[in-house]
This record gives C-alpha cells, sequence and structure tokens, in this order.
C-alpha cells in the first residue's frame, strides 16, 4: 500500500469558494475569544498556585506553632512537677 | 521576493505585533496561497477551511514572537500550515492526499519543455506514490509553490543544503524513471 494518495484535480479551487471561507473579522473575534480564554487561564493557574503556596505557608505555619505550643506545654508541666515536688 | 519587499512586509510585520487590525492586508495577501497549500495535501474543501483559519489564527497569536530571519513571511505561514497539516494527519491517523491540479502540473511540463499527456501524468502518479513524504513536500515547495531553496529549509525546519539533497534525489529517481530532462531552473 503506498505510503498517501496522489490524485489528480482537473479544476483549479474557484474563486467564489475561496472568498466564502476568507473572513478577516470573523479570525479577528476568534483571535480576540482566544486571547481571553489564555488570559483567564493565565489568571486561574495564577490564583491557584498561590492558594496552593498559602495552603502550604498556613500548614507549615500550624506545624511549627503546634510544636512550640506543646513544648511551652510541657516546660509548664514540668515546672509544676517540681514545684510539688520541692513542697514539703 | 526582492530584499526590499520583504523588508517592508515586515514592516507591516511589526505594526500588526503593536495591532491585530494590521495583520489584514498579509491575510489578505496570502490566504489564497495557503488555502490551496492546505487544499492540495487534503483534497476537502471543508478540512482545508478549518486548517487554513486555524493557521491564521496561530499566526495572529504569535505574530509578537516573530523575528525577522532574512525570509519572507509566507514562509512562515506555510511553515504553521505543514505543522498543522501533521498535526491533523497524525492525529487522524489518515494518509495524507497530494491532489495535482491539472492546470500546475500541464504549467510545469510546459516549463521544462516536456510533452503533457495523460500517460505521462498516469506514469508521475504512480512515481510520486512511491516517493517518501519527506521528498514530495520538498517537490511540492519547489515546482507548485516555487518556492527558493532557503524558504523550504525554513518552512520544513531542515538545513538549505538537506533540502537541496531532497530535490535532487527526487530529480534523479524522477529522470531513471521517465528518462526526461526536468530541471532544477532555480538552483
Amino acid at each position: 500500500m503506498a505510503r498517501h494518495e496522489i490524485k489528480l484535480r482537473r479544476q483549479l479551487i474557484d474563486e467564489s469558494a475561496l472568498q466564502r471561507h476568507r473572513d478577516y473579522s470573523a479570525l479577528l473575534q476568534r483571535h480576540e475569544r482566544e486571547r481571553k480564554r489564555r488570559k483567564t487561564n493565565r489568571i486561574f493557574m495564577y490564583s491557584f498556585v498561590v492558594v496552593v503556596i498559602t495552603i502550604l505557608l498556613l500548614i507549615i505555619a500550624s506545624y511549627f506553632v503546634l510544636k512550640w505550643e506543646k513544648e511551652r506545654e510541657m516546660q509548664k508541666n514540668r515546672k509544676t512537677n517540681q514545684t510539688e515536688q520541692l513542697k514539703p | 521576493m526582492t530584499e526590499e519587499e520583504i523588508k517592508r512586509e515586515y514592516e507591516l510585520v511589526d505594526r500588526a505585533k503593536r495591532d491585530p487590525a494590521a495583520f489584514g492586508p498579509l491575510y489578505e495577501k496570502y490566504f489564497d496561497r495557503i488555502f490551496n497549500f492546505i487544499f492540495t495535501q487534503t483534497d476537502d474543501e471543508d478540512l482545508t477551511a478549518d486548517l487554513c483559519s486555524q493557521t491564521f489564527l496561530i499566526a495572529l497569536g504569535h505574530v509578537h514572537k516573530y523575528e525577522f530571519r532574512g525570509v519572507p513571511i509566507s514562509a512562515w505561514f506555510y511553515k504553521i500550515a505543514t505543522n498543522e497539516l501533521n498535526k491533523y494527519f497524525n492525529k487522524a491517523k489518515t494518509r495524507k492526499v497530494y491532489s495535482l491540479d491539472e492546470v500546475s502540473l500541464r504549467n510545469l511540463f510546459e516549463r521544462e519543455d516536456e510533452e503533457y499527456s495523460e500517460e505521462t501524468v498516469r506514469q508521475l502518479i504512480e512515481f510520486m506514490k512511491d516517493l517518501s513524504a519527506e521528498m514530495l513536500e520538498v517537490l511540492q515547495l519547489r515546482f507548485f509553490e516555487e518556492k527558493e531553496f532557503r524558504e523550504i529549509a525554513f518552512i520544513l525546519d531542515i538545513s538549505e543544503s538537506t533540502a537541496k539533497m531532497r530535490t535532487y534525489r527526487a530529480l534523479d529517481k524522477l529522470r531513471e524513471r521517465f528518462n526526461v530532462n526536468m530541471k532544477d531552473g532555480k538552483a
């Protein structure tokens, strides 16, 4: 089987067909729509990245805050125990 | 196309970078050529209209990135059209169709002082079926679209020497088969 098909066209594509498909204003409108779609996508992607980064930062921050509070609690408990032991 | 014409066209491109409406004259100038170029490889008017519109849409969307490389802007349109065609055929998994129009073929034969007959054309079509897609692309751009080698190189993303080599190899094969003296007048 041949890799491609070769055909012989008896006629050139006529001017009216070309005229029917040639529409610069439609192309400009499509371009404008594409541009807006790309812009919206970009805004969505940036917002998504910002939200993800914020959530990650919040998770990291809350981890350290919890850790710090836990240590403070432990220190407080240790102090209370020591005071109780020193009581006669 | 002279250097002066290429530069004048580039000024239009430069304006289109700031204002998409300035792209209009380029679209009007090259629409027919690009449409016909795509049509010869699809033989389907609606599909051609879609691919042609997509070609100019991509060009308009990327015109701000276009850099002058010493070739006419049309070479860039041909390059985008070729990419869109390849993308379509890869996706559709169908065989590429090259539809040669009789008028261009007759002109080519007359230019090369060869006798145009139904039998020769039939043989030529059979011969072309056996050529690789790369060779066909080069032959089409060289003889039907009348592109220079540096434009062919730019369109197909190959070196100028590769474009020449592919053309001459295809012509050698043609000579072996037909015993004709089809010359590459623009070399």
